[in-house]
């Protein structure tokens, strides 16, 4: 197996037992040619990073994961090293610190590979609004890599990162996980700390690995998880280890399967992926059960109202003064603020703060951003509901799998395709991708679970048990 | 939805043929978030959390020159910005 092919799991164990170096595996993966436009940036230093890696793992008493190399989503703060969000905005923004999830991988002794392709801020799902480049699908580069983190999951799928840092808001991590066949966990909000991750919407905003296997995914969110100072939202609680703790299996586990969520619209190819699905747990266990999440319908709008709303405060801050683009040209201080937004956002970015301005906007904060909330507790309350009878829920991550370049020009229309992973951002609950069949063109496709408030390690378990049946 | 009052709240300029697109694409996505029906008991709008504060105490901050290093454009230890206020003569 070459180092490429290898999980984590593996890599880790072939670390620790010096067969290889840090040296060795970065070296390897730097030199794969990124000829699907995964990356915005590249570290130069990676080897740098590696020697120091095999340093300490000289000295003993290394973390697992020191000196593995990883792909971090270009929105997540790194010292040092350029974080353009996708923008033209922040186009050379370096920033002077470390996102805190960042920080922890680095503590743990990860290597810095590169920083990874994204929609614009975030702001769409198939990361086709990237100002900088185009990333492709692995498995068919004719189609989009899902997104926004399109860049993190295509990485991992093409061999070019062992595991990849992405940020899902509305399922920015779950969909193109699930678009290119590898495996993403968006966690319970505040169980990874959000310092240093450029704000889109704060109330829905995380950060979660991209891997290729389930075991892969709780070494990372591991490191990843923890209370955090520097983020007034992380939550205050004790993470347990998982990895090493997600094969006890799913018997006698209550699966729900939610009928909002594999209504009309969800093809046949995604349709027949859960019913198997739900079908090999059934085989090894676990109940499987049909369940109602009544306002599931209502999360999409909901969320589109809440998250620009969100970002249009969030993206205040780029006025041209302190840091990010200034127009080259002006009149006044109001005309600077203003030539700066528009020429440093692209047009998704600019729909999104539009439509969150308005729906902030007096007169209209009631018909919209009021009533939006009311959804959101009203989603949150069915899952509350769902989890009294169920242990998680499985559903589709997307209606179909990857479509086509330009396939969704209409925003509506590609908004629309967030159907299946905003309740669970909306909830704040944890969810998981994990990938599960293939598509009439044969491409991967994914099913989603999700769990109660941090419980990670059971979706983990599930996860495990599909991933299992698939591979053996 | 008129587009050039919200734009102009939001700090934005768009070129005529955007300004009509994005109308027409907004006036859609509306339509689309009108879908929104909260039913039964209506649940309050606020989320159930309470104010997250930290101890006060002084802490390390950031190199100021490091944060002034960022600015697209300073005058010794200032961001330097466009002049606001008008001359002594001038309208």
């Amino acid at each position: 197996m070459s180092i490429m092919d290898m999980p984590l799991t593996e890599l880790t164990w072939r670390l620790a037992s010096r067969e290889i170096t840090s040296v060795e595996v970065t070296r390897a993966f730097m030199a794969q040619e990124d000829s699907i436009g995964a990356f915005i940036t590249r570290c130069d230093d990676a080897l740098l990073q590696a020697e120091r890696a095999d340093r300490l793992r000289a000295e003993g008493d290394a973390h697992p994961l020191c000196g593995v190399p990883v792909a971090v989503k270009d929105n997540i703060c790194t010292a040092g090293v350029r974080t353009s969000c996708a923008s033209r905005m922040l186009e050379n923004f370096v920033p002077p610190y470390n996102a805190t999830a960042w920080q922890r991988m680095q503590q743990a002794g990860c290597v810095l590979l590169g920083k990874t392709n994204m929609d614009e801020f975030g702001m769409g799902s198939s990361t086709e609004n990237s100002a900088f480049c185009v990333t492709r699908n692995p498995h068919n580069t004719g189609h989009v890599p899902g997104g926004s983190s399109g860049g993190s999951a295509a990485a991992v799928a093409a061999g070019l990162a062992p595991a990849a840092l992405g940020s899902d808001t509305g399922g920015s991590v779950r969909q193109p996980a699930a678009f290119c066949g590898v495996v993403g966990m968006k966690p319970t909000y505040g169980t990874v700390s959000r310092y240093g991750l450029v704000a889109f919407a704060s109330s829905l905003d995380t950060i979660g690995p991209v891997t290729s296997t389930v075991a892969d995914n709780a070494m990372i969110l591991d490191v990843l998880a923890g209370a955090d100072p520097l983020d007034a939202t992380s939550a205050r609680r004790e993470h347990l280890p998982m990895a090493g703790q997600i094969s006890q299996g799913v018997k006698g586990l209550v699966i729900g399967i939610p009928a909002e969520l594999l209504a009309e619209g969800v093809s046949a190819d995604v349709r027949h992926a859960v019913e198997s699905a739900a079908h090999a747990l059934e085989a090894q266990g676990a109940r499987v059960e049909e369940i109602s999440l009544p306002h599931a319908q209502q999360a999409l709008p909901a969320y589109y109202v809440l998250s620009s709303a969100e970002a249009s405060s969030n993206l205040a801050r780029y006025d041209g003064v302190r840091y990010g683009r200034r127009a080259k040209e002006y009149d006044d201080l109001d005309d600077l603020y203003v030539r700066s937004r528009s020429e440093g956002f692209g047009e998704e970015v600019k729909r999104r703060i539009l439509l969150g301005t308005y729906a902030l906007s007096a007169g209209y904060y009631d018909a919209y951003y009021k009533t939006a909330q009311q959804v959101r507790q009203l989603v949150k309350q069915d899952f509350h509901v769902a989890f009294t009878r169920c242990d998680a829920l499985l559903s589709p991550v997307a209606a179909t799998g990857a479509w086509r370049f330009g396939e969704k020009t209409d925003p509506t229309e590609m908004y629309m395709s967030d159907l299946h992973t905003v309740p669970a951002s909306l909830a704040g609950i944890p969810a998981l991708s994990v990938p599960f069949g293939k598509d009439s063109r044969g491409l991967p496709l994914g099913v989603q679970l999700m769990g109660r408030p941090f419980e990670e390690r059971l979706l983990y378990r599930i996860g495990h048990v599909l991933e299992v049946i698939q591979h053996g | 939805m008129k587009i050039r009052q919200v734009a102009e709240l939001a700090k934005l300029k768009l070129e005529p043929a955007q300004e009509e697109r994005m109308e027409a694409e907004l006036g859609r996505i509306l339509q689309f978030v009108q879908q929104m029906q909260p039913s039964g008991a209506t649940p309050p709008a606020e989320m159930p959390c309470g104010n997250v504060l930290r101890a006060d105490e002084v802490l390390p901050s950031m190199d100021r020159e490091t944060l002034l290093s960022l600015s697209p454009a300073r005058t010794k230890e200032y961001m330097a910005v466009p002049r606001t206020l008008a001359e002594e003569g001038e309208a």
